[in-house]
């Protein structure tokens, strides 16, 4: 298909990832991210011009507060086209799991790797662009990406993201077996930025389940995982999408998905993260229209120094919307989390029902919890509620297990595992709970 | 099997059992009653293991053990069972894992081999349609969603499953319809046995019409004040606690 990549020019080290010459450099060394439909090589343009002028965020930032990523900015990051070493498909497969396989390396959709599904739209950005009906939604999609309020880490993203996985369904279209996305990086001999991304359109109607999961392969230096999601919900349209990221203890992960709803749709947004160094998690969802349902969901356990930043943003423009969000996370040893939620109820928003919950098990006196509900309500005639926990497990509980014979260490463990696994109820779907569960113990027992 | 001998006991600064003496041999049953506020629950916390009450002299034999030096595991090891008056809910934890889990502690600590999860949950099952359950609560969260007649079958369950030496069961009828107290009342009836004793705390006498017990004691001012078989309770249903309230303010000769 192309010429096999050029050898990158080994960098001067400097604290250049912060800046974006380096990543101009970068884009220099791969001509063919400027190949393809002339509008997505534009695009690629405006999104380095950005980075111009889009400094990363910092602990200065408000929304960053908890999550310093520009020490790990501070690389010679290298942004390498796709390699497609001899992949074993099953190895990342879940047990028992019935559904469609896709397979993404790199960033870029590996069709010969993904099974066929049918009826259902699935390419590429590229592909896709000039296509209709898919091009007006996906132009649109990726403009949006250049809007003045997406941080620096979207430019970088928008800029070096190629062959990325399109999905489309068609008006009232129903698949009946969900989708799980394999992703897998490749390490090199360098630390990798990686860009991914995944489009998803969903036409009046139309119902999916998405799962995504995350692996590298290979020897070598660290994953800097960059992933964007972009989802469009029509009228009546149902999404269920769920992250799952259990990354290697030196990678980092970086999200950014972004959904908006339209009359009577409904989505249903779950992550766990339990992997990585340094995560961070972008979540917004915006209503453009009356009488939607969002259920954020999320669980997260950081040890030893891991740390594992949510934000989320539900912004209510319009009346009778539902939300409902649950994110619980345990952090012990010295790791360190937050969540920030954030949910804005506009004017008009009337009848709008908000519920966010946040709890968070802190173990041992070096580990670190954070809660930022936020609320803003400019409404009058809505239910809204917030509340967040901190703390350590109830005396109670542990009590009525021992006075069964359990002793205190089981009995703790059992407890952390059920804190947690209270937001596995909201996932539909016993091979992913079972699939979860299991990481879940194995990191207690680690 | 439990000898009770002079307790005292209070929560922060207040005392509450101001001198308990109590026997209870293997294969008897007995009835401690009294008014609100008299002590009955502290006496069954305590000899549990709660940390809130702290001991202030006294002491408590289980078989040939000091039960007050046992955490409290150590006291379900030794064969102590308390059902408890209100049940906490753990989102989180199944019915199954829990029951599972604390069979085979105490198989454990007696030396047996543990069950595996199939054999765990052929006995477990075996039990729960003795006691008229519903086999969909083994996948709930413990507790969650009862009712409070639920939770006294799950306390009771749970007594059949682990199968103590000495059962002690605080108010276990408190809120209780008819219905769900012969439950109740059969799976007591159903152990009771030469090597194994019941201790039953209740407010009202009602129980004691179907877990007949050899004795029974009134509990006032964190005191035994009366004891007597079965007859006294008939009494106390009949005259109410202030006689006994008044008897013992006004020492009569």
């Amino acid at each position: 298909m192309q010429a096999p990549p050029a050898q990158p020019s080994i960098l001067p080290v400097t604290d250049s990832a912060t800046d974006s010459q380096h990543w101009r450099a970068c884009f220099a060394e791969r001509p063919d991210l400027l190949q393809g439909p002339s509008r997505l090589v534009e695009f690629r343009q405006q999104a380095l011009d950005r980075l111009d002028k889009t400094p990363f965020p910092t602990r200065r930032d408000e929304d960053w507060r908890y999550s310093d990523f520009t020490k790990y900015l501070r690389q010679d990051f290298l942004v390498r086209d796709a390699l497609v070493p001899d992949i074993q498909r099953a190895d990342f497969e879940i047990p028992d799991f019935d559904g469609f396989v896709l397979v993404t390396v790199d960033g870029a959709f590996r069709p010969a790797l993904s099974d066929d599904v049918p009826g259902l739209h699935i390419s590429t950005v590229e592909a896709s662009l000039e296509q209709e009906p898919y091009a007006f939604w996906l132009d649109r999609t990726l403009a949006e990406l250049h809007a003045p309020a997406e941080n620096a880490f979207v430019a970088l993203n928008a800029a070096f993201a190629k062959t990325s996985l399109f999905i489309a369904a068609e008006r009232n279209q129903r698949l009946g077996k969900p989708i799980h996305i394999i992703h897998l990086a490749t390490r090199h001999a360098g630390p990798q930025m990686l860009c991914s991304q995944v489009f998803v359109m969903m036409p009046q109607g139309a119902e999916l389940t998405i799962d995504e999961t995350f692996h590298t392969l290979g020897e070598g230096k660290l994953v800097f995982r960059n992933h964007l999601v972009r989802a469009g919900l029509s009228a009546q349209a149902r999404l269920e999408y769920r992250s799952i990221q259990d990354e290697d203890r030196r990678d980092i992960h970086l999200s950014n998905f972004a959904a908006d709803q339209q009359a009577g749709s409904k989505l249903d947004h779950a992550r766990v993260d339990l992997g990585g160094v340094a995560v961070r998690n972008n979540l917004s969802v915006s209503h453009k229209a009356a009488g939607l349902e969002t259920s954020l969901n999320g669980l997260f356990f950081a040890r030893d120094r891991q740390r594992i930043d949510n934000q989320t943003f539900i912004d209510h423009a319009f009346p009778h919307g539902e939300s409902n969000e649950l994110y619980k996370g345990i952090v012990m040893d010295r790791g360190v989390t937050s969540f920030n939620g954030k949910v804005m109820v506009r004017p008009d928003a009337q009848k709008t029902n908000a519920f966010q919950q946040n709890d968070n098990l802190v173990i041992g006196q070096h580990a670190e919890a954070n809660a930022k509900p936020q609320l803003e309500i400019f409404a009058d005639d809505v239910k809204c509620s917030h509340g967040a926990t901190i703390g350590q497990l109830d005396e109670g509980p542990l009590y009525y297990l021992m006075s069964r014979g359990i002793t205190r260490g089981e009995g703790l463990a059992m407890l952390q595992r059920g804190f947690l696994l209270e937001v596995l109820d909201t996932i539909d779907s016993s091979s992913i709970r079972n699939y979860v569960e299991r990481k879940v113990l194995d990191k207690f027992n680690a | 099997m439990l000898s009770v001998k002079n307790l005292h006991a209070r929560v922060e600064e207040t005392p509450i059992l101001n001198g308990i003496d109590l026997e209870i041999k293997p294969g008897e049953v007995h009835a401690i009653m009294g008014p609100n506020g008299s002590g009955k629950s502290t006496l069954a916390s305590v000899l549990a293991g709660r940390e809130d009450y702290e001991v202030t002299e006294g002491s408590v034999t289980f078989g040939d053990e000091d039960l007050l030096e046992l955490d409290v595991d150590e006291r379900a090891h030794a064969g102590l069972f308390l059902a408890f008056q209100y049940p906490i809910e753990i989102p989180g934890v199944t019915n199954a894992t829990f029951y599972r889990s604390s069979i085979n502690a105490l198989r454990t600590a007696r030396g047996e081999d543990t069950l595996n999860g199939a054999q765990a949950l052929k006995v477990i099952r075996e039990k729960m349609t003795a006691m008229e359950m519903d086999p969909s609560f083994l996948k709930r969260s413990l507790n969650e969603g009862f009712s409070g007649g639920e939770k006294k079958r799950n306390e009771m369950l749970q007594m059949t499953l682990l199968e103590p030496k000495l059962a002690i069961l605080d108010e276990t009828d408190s809120g209780l319809d008819i219905d769900a107290l012969q439950i109740v009342a059969k799976a007591v009836n159903q152990m009771r046995s030469p090597e194994r004793s019941f201790l039953v705390v209740t407010h009202y006498q009602r129980l004691l019409d179907y877990i007949v017990p050899d004795f029974v004691h009134v509990l006032y001012n964190g005191r035994i004040v009366r004891s007597g078989d079965k007859s006294l309770a008939l009494e106390l249903e009949r005259r109410g606690y202030d006689w006994i309230k008044a008897e013992v303010n006004s020492p009569a000769v």
